[in-house]
């Protein structure tokens, strides 16, 4: 990126052949038009800041719900002007025109500048009253002092059991649900007895939970028992092979196996967003993975340039072998 | 011994691997017809004709010398445990001291298997282990028949390889 000139990224998840189509040759208009201020060009839908999806498509709608993904991404979803959608998102008429695509553009624009003028890392606490945090709180590892079975309603449509001394929940359906919720909505959590639960056999690891949980609660802040200015290292690693990650996800915990102080340092090792990492550091102390210190600065590197090293290298390796990209 | 070295390669080799399993003769260490005797090993084509080459080294310490030979020009290396060993701490230790100049600059990662069959010793207890040496390294129960498993062994140790990399520029 070079010049005064912002550079951001357009990508597309499920549309046709048709609309990839019309959207290419849209796209040539308006840049050949210079009718928006940024340099849009096409990128990964991981990284991309706009990334146009079909609700038609199993794929596009589980990248749209996908807490992994990152925040800031603007998700559009390309619509018959009566159709609804069901998740969040902006929505693009069908079939993609000139002006409604330019509009969502210099809509993006404007929401990308905002976010880079409150990128001055003022991380803030989720608020310790949200209902969020009180189930975060139950999850907390260590923190169950009593052996009761709570049943948490809102998260989803059917309820969610915890036992948090037993370190298992159940939940009845698929967890791909649970990667939906709001993290404000109502949440009803209200203790039951061992015979108001389903059959057993389908309890899961606690930390299942706790990693969703933690990774949904970065959406509106820092865990109330954090400090961005903390010092961060990893006790273990987490579960990757049982736990909905992403590549930045392992990217993080790599950051993390040495010290860092403060929320900010790990973005600046990883190049990833606050938003990412404020997520992660939420699910790896859910989980317990996470080492906390308030003592003084510690040394820890500090942003460096990875050009030159063997990044690129590696990100040849991950295409040879078919491992989603962290750089995109 | 026994780890699943031959397997994991095979479950993310691009070519037919070349296998050096010979008759195992410590039967009563391992219950197993066959072992590695040599390297196993794997490629993966890159662009331009390039080519990432995984070796397999035998896990026994009679054969500590391979090690030193495997680990020249290598960039990374996972550790597989074999759970159901009898000590697989003592095993881990042998090999972190081997490998020490990948245990320095954070280059290893740890696979353990047959956790299903063997929970004992348990993940939380590889970690306490290691923190015993002051470490802390990747540790994941995997299976290597399953090409995920192992293609994300291999994405967390590239990314530990990138973090050592970024730290010494």
């Amino acid at each position: 990126m070079g010049g005064d000139v912002r550079e951001l990224h357009i990508s597309h998840v499920g549309l046709s052949e048709a609309d990839l189509k019309r959207l290419k040759a849209v796209m040539v208009a308006i840049v050949s038009n210079g009718d928006v201020d940024a340099r849009w060009c096409m990128g990964d839908a991981t990284t991309a800041n706009l990334v146009l999806v079909s609700p038609d498509s199993d794929v596009a709608r589980q990248f749209a719900v996908d807490p992994a993904r990152n925040p800031r991404q603007v998700i559009a979803a390309v619509v018959g002007e009566s159709d609804s959608v069901s998740f969040e998102c902006e929505k693009l008429a069908w079939p993609i025109r000139l002006t409604s695509l330019l509009d969502l553009l210099k809509r993006v624009e404007a929401r990308a500048s905002k976010v880079d003028a409150s990128d001055v890392p003022d991380i803030p606490n989720a608020p310790a009253d949200n209902q969020l945090m009180q189930l975060a709180r139950l999850l907390r590892e260590g923190e169950s002092a009593d052996d009761l079975v709570w049943r948490v309603s809102g998260l989803s449509n059917r309820p969610v059991y915890v036992a948090a001394q037993q370190r298992s929940f159940i939940y009845e359906d698929s967890l791909l649900n649970l990667l939906q919720f709001d993290p404000h909505a109502a949440l009803q959590m209200e203790p039951i007895t061992a015979d108001q639960l389903p059959p057993q056999d389908q309890r899961k690891p606690i930390r299942m939970l706790q990693w969703l949980i933690g990774l949904r609660s970065g959406r509106i802040g820092l865990l109330p028992w954090l400090k961005a200015g903390s010092t961060f290292r990893l006790k273990q690693f987490p579960e990757f092979q049982l736990l909905h990650h992403s590549s930045e996800h392992r990217r993080i915990a790599a950051a993390l196996s040495r010290p860092r102080s403060g929320i900010q340092a790990i973005s600046d090792a990883t190049e990833l967003s606050l938003a990412n990492v404020i997520a992660f550091v939420n699910a790896a102390s859910l989980c317990g993975y996470l080492k906390v210190s308030d003592g003084g600065a510690i040394a820890t590197a500090t942003k460096k340039p990875v050009a030159g090293t063997r990044r690129a290298l590696f990100q040849v390796f991950r295409r040879a072998l078919g491992i989603a990209s962290n750089d995109g | 011994m026994g780890a699943g070295k031959t397997t994991a390669i095979s479950a993310v080799s691009g070519i037919k691997m070349v296998k050096t399993e010979a008759a195992n003769t410590d039967r009563g260490l391992f219950n197993k017809a066959t072992t590695t005797v040599g390297f196993d090993y794997g490629e993966v084509g890159l662009d331009a004709g390039h080519v990432l080459r995984l070796y397999g080294t035998p896990g026994q310490r009679r054969f500590s010398f391979l090690w030193k030979i495997v680990a020249k020009g290598a960039i990374g290396v996972i550790i597989l445990v074999d759970n159901s060993r009898p000590d697989p701490f003592d095993d881990l230790g042998i090999y972190l001291d081997n490998f020490k100049q990948f245990v320095d600059i954070g280059g290893v990662v740890i696979g353990v298997g047959r956790t299903d069959s063997n929970p004992q010793p348990s993940i939380d207890d590889y970690y306490q282990f290691l923190a015993q040496r002051d470490l802390i390294l990747p540790v994941f129960a995997v299976d290597v028949r399953k090409s995920e498993d192992v293609l994300m062994v291999l994405d967390v140790l590239f990314n530990m390889l990138e973090v050592s990399d970024a730290e010494s520029v």
